[in-house]
């Protein structure tokens, strides 16, 4: 009698806890007004640099709803390749596996640096090379891989696969997006 | 409080959800007529208290962060120093984007009309009366 009332005791107490730890998160969670926000993921660059990151983990329906306005905008050109997410953006995409959101581009500009990316003339891009979009002020506001080499056919315009902020994951034309072709770099690893 | 039409409204969201970077969302934002007409139609008190109000509520509300991230964009249309120093008094803080967006405007103010040269201390002389006008200072080389 006495040890199942020790057992029971037990569990209600881990139940307990385990209720408070929820809890606990859950408020941790509410402290961000933006979207539900989750720590980041332990990244470094390959000279041992931390990657400051973070994962968003909700998109509420009137962002979905405005989605249709993307496709009308960019019907042709573009192939979708997944559902919209908010848990990684673009440079998550090119920099992290997907894995997380990478949004300051400061941050982007150390990793090329410790990763040894070096810029490739447009003539030399190849397939699995990354493309960098400048915005107006010299931040990168946008990136993708390069998935097919420019060809004169297509004005020297590559495709690459890329992710719009927290909408899908999108196969286009470099030029077929809301960022700035007008200014952009591709870039290699130099191993 | 203040309110953005819907039109307007889908605007903004639809760069909010695209912004990989706060300094495309603060470019988009400025860009938009929606910010211009917020500072053109309400006083710097009027959309900050606005703000305080929108930032109070712990909601994940899209539509409450966007406006927030619009007002905010509105104010930097506004006179700087009156705009920084409500600012100082508003917790930014439950917004992932607003202190970047504040401090990219910020970095636009620092007055970029000051050179210092490397390895060379001005000093100033004695300004001769007939040479010295308006800005007239003789550096000593």
């Amino acid at each position: 009698m006495l040890k199942r009332c020790w057992l029971f005791g037990r569990k209600a107490l881990a139940a307990l806890v385990s209720s408070l730890l929820r809890m606990f998160r859950q408020n941790g969670k509410m402290e961000r007004l933006d979207q539900a926000v989750d720590k980041g993921l332990l990244m470094q660059t390959m000279a041992s640099s931390d990657i400051p990151n973070y994962q968003v983990k909700e998109i509420s329906q009137f962002e979905r709803n405005q989605f249709g306005a993307y496709e009308r905008k960019f019907g042709t050109g573009v192939e979708i390749r997944s559902e919209a997410t908010p848990l990684y953006n673009c440079h998550g995409l090119t920099f992290g596996s997907r894995r997380t959101g990478i949004y300051d581009p400061s941050v982007v500009e150390l990793i090329l640096k410790d990763d040894a990316y070096v810029d490739v003339p447009e003539d030399r891009v190849l397939p699995g090379d990354i493309i960098l979009y400048i915005g107006e002020d010299g931040d990168i506001e946008h990136s993708g891989i390069v998935v097919t080499t420019p060809s004169k056919d297509l004005l020297r315009i590559p495709m690459v696969v890329s992710k719009w902020g927290k909408y899908r994951e999108i196969l286009h034309l470099a030029n077929k997006c809301d960022y700035n072709f007008s200014n952009v770099r591709y870039c290699r690893m130099k191993l | 409080m203040i309110e953005l039409s819907s039109a307007g409204l889908a605007r903004l969201t639809e760069a909010y959800g695209l912004a990989n970077t706060p300094e495309f969302l603060y470019r988009r934002l400025r860009r938009d007529e929606v910010t211009l007409n917020l500072a053109h139609d309400y006083s710097v008190c009027e959309i900050v208290e606005s703000l305080k109000q929108r930032l109070s509520v712990m909601s994940k509300d899209v539509i409450t962060v966007v406006t927030i991230y619009a007002l905010l964009v509105s104010l930097t249309y506004k006179d700087f120093s009156e705009v920084d120093a409500e600012l100082k008094k508003v917790d930014l803080s439950s917004l992932d984007w607003g202190h970047s967006i504040w401090s990219r405007h910020s970095r636009e103010q620092i007055a970029t009309h000051i050179i210092i040269l490397p390895g060379y201390t001005p000093r100033p002389i004695s300004i001769e009366p007939s040479k010295a006008g308006n800005s007239s200072l003789i550096i000593a080389r």
